[in-house]
Formats: C-alpha cells, structure tokens, sequence
C-alpha cells in the first residue's frame, strides 16, 4: 500500500551565522554556528513576562508548533518527539529529592512529564484534537515521523509533527550528551495544496540512513542534537528536489521517504 | 479517525500482567472475582509521608539476563516480570518466528521508565560531583530504555519507540501496534505498558495534595485522592490474529485548558469516547461495561462521570479499578485493558474496590461488586498530564 503524503511546510530552530531565513529552506547556504550568548526560545503565543513559567524546551518545541502551524487545518493532530523529554526540569525535581522533605513545586511536576511541550502547546491554542510525545532516543526524529505519517494515512489528517531537544544543565550534562539545542516542524497533510512544496511515499527498508549531504547538515549532526536526524529530509525539502531520504529507526529497518518536489 | 476495514482481522493473541495482585492472569481474575486490593500500606521509598501503594514484590530476586544487565532497574524488572507470565515470553518468540523478527516492533507506553534509577543515583552522589561515569541514560531514564530492553531481549527487530503521554500512555500505545499493522509497516506489535514506584511521582502527586492517606476510594463521597501503584502489562497484537479479542475502537484528544485538571464538564474526555464508538460502530447501547479512569481524586471523577454519562449514558455498568492495583500511572492504559480482556473472557463486570457510599455525582450504576455479566464491548478509559485523553474499545 503506497500512500502519498503532502509537506505543506517545514521549518528548524537551529543556530545559523549566515542571516538566512528560513533556515530550513537555506541549508545548501547556512553555516552552522552557535546561539549568540542569553539566546532563548521565544515563541510568539507565549508572551514574554510568561515565559520564565515553561522550560527552555517546551518554549522551544511551542516555537516550533507556531512556525508550522499556519500551515495546518483544525483538525490536524500533532506529533511532538524529544529523545531527552523534559531534562532540566527533572533536575530540578531530582534536586529536591536530595532534601530531607522532598518538597516538589507542584507546577514543576506537572511540567515535568515528557509530554509537558505538547500539552502546552494544545493549552496555548486551545487545541482539542489528539497530541502524542514520542522517544525513540537517538532515533527520535525517524520514529515520530513514523508515527506522523501513520496518521495521516489512517485517519486521513493533516498532523503537525514537532522536534525538540535541548542541553541539560550539569550533571546530568555529562550522561546526556548534547551541545545545541534545536527545534523543528514539518506539516503533512492528506491532501495536495496550493501550498503543497513536496509528496512524500514512505516504507520500512534494510537500507542505510542518507548521510547529510550540506556542510550545515554535517556539522549540525556533530553536535549530538537528535533533532537534527530530520536534516538529510530537509535537504530535499529545501532544494525543491526529488530523490530519496532514508531516516534511522530503532531496529533493523530505516523509514525511506520518496521525496517528490511540487 | 482511522479506516478499520482492515483493522478487524488484527486481534490481540496474548497478554500479560504483572501488578500489586500478582504475576498473570490467574491471580488478577480471582482477585477481580473477590474484589480484591492489592494496596498496602509502605514508605520503603523513603518517603516522608506515608500512603497506600500498589508495589510488586520480589522484583529485586527476579534473576536478570545477564547479558543485558545494562538495563537492570525496577522498571525493566517489571517489565521481566511480565515476560514470565503466562508463558508471554514463548509466545513472544513463536510469534517472532512465524512473522520475522523485521516484521514485529514494539511500542511502550510510560511515564518514568527507569527514572528510578536515576534518582538512586543522584541522590547518592556527593553535593557537586559530576554523575558516575557508568550511568546510563540510555538504558534507565530515557522514556525509550524500557522499549530498548524488550527489543533486544526478544529480538523484535521492526520499529521500536515509546509513548510518554503521562497516565494515557500505554492506552495510546495500542493504538500506534493497531496503525503499524493497519499501515503494513508490522505483521506483530508487543505494545504494553511499564512504570515502576518511583520518588519522582509519588512526591510530584504530594505536591500536588492528591496522595490519599488512605487505600483510595474512586467514586466514593469521601475519596481524597489517589494510591500510587506499579505495573508491566504487555499484548501481542497481530494480523490473522486467532483470538477473539480485538480493539474494535478508539478515540483521542486534548482538553487543551489545563495541564493536570480537566474541564469540570468532561468535554475532552466525551470526545475521545464518541469517536471510539463510532470509529468502533457502535451506540452507546452497545456498551456493556465502563473501565473508568477513575483515580479517586475529587475533580477527575467527576468530570469522568459526566464525560460517560454525554457519550454514552448514565446507566452503564461501570468501575475503576484504581482500589485494585493503584493508578499504574503510564502503564495504566495497557493494565486495564489487559483486565478488561480478562473480564471480556471471563464474563464478568469487576467491582470497585474501595466503594463504600457512592458519591451522588458519580455514575449511578458504579459496580461495587465483582458480577458475571457476558460481556461483548467495553470502554476502557485512560486521561493523563497535558489534557490527553484516550479511549479504548475492546470487544470479544
């Protein structure tokens, strides 16, 4: 059963020193760079006075929502993936724990919990359709993408599918290993648009993940960020290209995408 | 909504459950029958309060594989626990054999995963040491390191991720092992769900005044919160399935209001039950039974009562099972429903433990007693952290 998939837009959060935007679009051209210094999430639904109450990821991932979702009918459901979920509010919650009172700030708790990015965002927007958190580790990217693809095809449904992942604060930097954060959305939809830029036909193959192809790519994959496993399907996206990407699974099988510009 | 024409002939060939009330099915339908609690009173976490908690014992002399000892954590001992019930394991493999390891994934539902781990860990380091060199997110305190174990343990080699939604997570996993085979990405899935006792969670429900002092009370005029619980409950679902249990329906959404209380009126949770019914095609008459949520708190009842009563009615037989075995928090989604398939084979309505005087706003027709009833459809419900709500139907 080949089914074909729409992308109606896709952006990435990600550090650039070139002025490119959207950085998704200009990866050919873009030089991976850091954040400037106190760089931080900022996404527009969330006013600024606001934003200390939610953790750099899920300003993150909120951000990344809002890049794609003017591309999304209302009953898009949404996909949020994060191999590191949650981390600093863990930390802090695991901090506690060391007191004698293991007192717990009750809104840090229920901030805690790995789909903290996706409730927000539905909670923001009001959105009432279905919203899952995926982890899939280092192959987080590939498995919601996966699971984004599964629901198109079956519910016959737009879903927006939403990347994050940022570093932890020390300790728990040294066993979970990641030096940028990074955000990204892709919109995927059932049915061809006006603003359809790619179709996508995907299936499970023994066959290898395509390697970055873009220095941006490479150097972005470098920094250990799992959100950046979605680059070598952005690449294709961003050169209006057709050809294929494959992208890693856990397992013994990658997710191919028969990538096909509009 | 997903196209089932195709989803009929997937059907879930075997289960497992481990809980506070035992090791498979045999211990779980006499206590279902008995009416049963496994809660007991504990503070062996060193908690500084005490409460009612749902622990399995004897994890710690559960022999582990020794070539997997990276993953050793309570969690992953669950996990084994399940394995080794009801002979899962050898139906794990049989069912490896028949279809190819690359034609059986997994997907878990969890919350915490290993995180217990963790915290052990961090807990015993020193004021501003680094964390020991040997630990390993990767097979603890990531939400996939439990999914990652059951992979390599049973050599399931098609696409393996986890679902962390909170408390509706393992619901939600059975419907990605239903999309996989829909989608002919899987012939078998081993969807489930795994969550241990652990700190981060009891005292995060502290913080939140909705640990119950007492054994928890769903639906009762008097409940005051919940008992927390453990658990790995697992399924085999597959195409040409021989059995005759099958996920006929489900329903998801998002309450988008509130990060941990859902509208007073159940409005999110209603929804996700109309759409399983009518992904499911059925009418609220065809219902037969109602596994609520229901985790005893003051809010999330009633608004549970309410969501029933709109999408199906009032006068269905429902209970929570919450007095049995805790909330199992990730794992209560595929908990329940394994002991809904229990009920569905048995033919039987499970009671409520913990029922005394039935709270005026509850459902009229709480079962308080274990009772034989044939059973052909019910609802299993499961609503968790961030307004996710999902919705079972499994039917025989």
């Amino acid at each position: 059963m080949q089914t074909e998939i729409f992308v109606e837009a896709f952006a990435l959060i990600a550090p650039s020193s070139a002025d490119a935007r959207p950085l998704a679009h200009s990866l050919s051209t873009a030089d991976f760079s850091t954040f400037p210094e106190g760089w931080k999430p900022s996404p527009e639904c969330i006013p600024a006075r606001a934003r200390r109450r939610y953790s750099p990821q899920t300003l993150l991932a909120i951000q990344a929502a809002e890049q794609i979702a003017p591309a999304l009918a209302a009953d898009a459901a949404w996909v949020f993936g994060s191999a590191y979920g949650e981390g600093e509010t863990l930390q802090l919650i695991l901090e506690a724990l060391r007191g004698p009172t293991m007192a717990i700030r009750p809104t840090r708790f229920q901030n805690s919990v790995h789909n903290a990015a996706s409730g927000q965002w539905t909670i923001a927007r009001s959105i009432k359709t279905a919203a899952t958190s995926i982890c899939g580790a280092g192959q987080t990217a590939g498995s919601s993408l996966l699971k984004a693809l599964l629901q198109v095809q079956l519910e016959h449904r737009p879903v927006g599918v939403v990347l994050f992942d940022a570093p932890l604060p020390a300790p728990l930097d040294t066993s979970h290993r990641l030096t940028c954060p990074a955000g990204a959305g892709l919109a995927l939809s059932n049915r061809q648009s006006p603003r359809s830029c790619a179709r996508l036909i995907y299936s499970l193959v023994q066959q290898a993940e395509t390697p970055p192809q873009t220095r941006y790519a490479k150097d972005a994959l470098a920094s250990l960020n799992p959100v950046f496993s979605i680059l070598p399907l952005f690449e294709h996206l961003g050169r209006s290209g057709t050809g294929e990407a494959v992208l890693g699974l856990n397992g013994a099988l990658n997710l191919k995408l028969e990538v096909t510009a509009l | 909504m997903t196209d089932t024409s195709s989803a009929r002939n997937i059907g879930i060939s075997h289960s497992a459950l481990v809980s506070c009330l035992g090791r498979g099915r045999a211990s779980h339908v006499s206590a279902l029958r008995e009416g049963k609690s496994g809660l007991r009173e504990s503070n062996h976490l060193d908690l500084p309060f005490r409460c009612f908690l749902g622990a399995v014992e004897d994890l710690a002399s559960l022999p582990f594989p020794k070539h997997l000892s990276a993953y050793d954590n309570r969690a992953n001992r669950l996990a084994l626990a399940a394995l080794q019930s009801d002979a899962f394991y050898d139906n794990a493999l049989a069912t490896q054999e028949k279809w190819g390891a690359s034609r059986c994934g997994v997907v878990i539902g969890t919350s915490t995963a290993g995180v217990e781990m963790l915290e052990q860990v961090y807990r015993a380091r020193q004021e501003g040491a680094p964390m020991p060199a040997d630990y390993s997110m990767q097979h603890h305190d990531s939400q996939q390191a439990v999914a990652a174990f059951l992979q390599e343990y049973l050599n399931f080699l098609g696409p393996s991720y986890s679902i962390s939604t909170a408390c509706s997570s393992s619901a939600k996993a059975l419907v990605d092992a239903y999309q996989l085979i829909e989608a002919g990405m899987c012939d078998a899935v081993l969807v489930g769900g795994v969550d241990s006792l652990c700190l981060t969670s009891l005292n995060g429900f502290e913080s939140l005044e909705l640990i119950s002092r007492k054994p928890c009370k769903p639906c009762d005029r008097d409940r005051d919160g919940l008992s927390i619980g453990e658990a790995a409950a697992f399924m085999i679902v597959e195409r040409d399935s021989k059995s005759d249990l099958r996920m006929t329906g489900y329903g998801e959404s998002s309450d988008g209001t509130n990060m941990s209380t859902p509208p007073e009126d159940g409005t999110g949770a209603a929804a996700a039950i109309r759409q399983a019914l009518k992904q499911a095609d059925l009418v609220a008459a065809d219902i037969d039974y109602v596994n609520l949520h229901g985790t005893a708190t003051v809010v999330n009842d009633a608004a549970e009562a309410r969501a029933v009563s709109s999408a199906i009615g009032p006068a269905v037989a429902a209970s929570s099972l919450k007095g049995a075995i805790g909330h199992t928090l990730g794992a209560a989604g595929a908990a329940e429903a394994v002991l809904c398939l229990y009920a569905l084979q048995e033919g039987i309505i499970p009671g409520n433990p913990g029922l005394e005087q039935l709270d005026p706003k509850a459902l009229p027709n709480v079962v308080t007693q274990c009772r034989e009833a044939p059973l052909k459809h019910v609802v299993s419900n499961s609503f968790g952290f961030g307004g996710s709500n999902c919705a079972l139907v499994l039917s025989r």
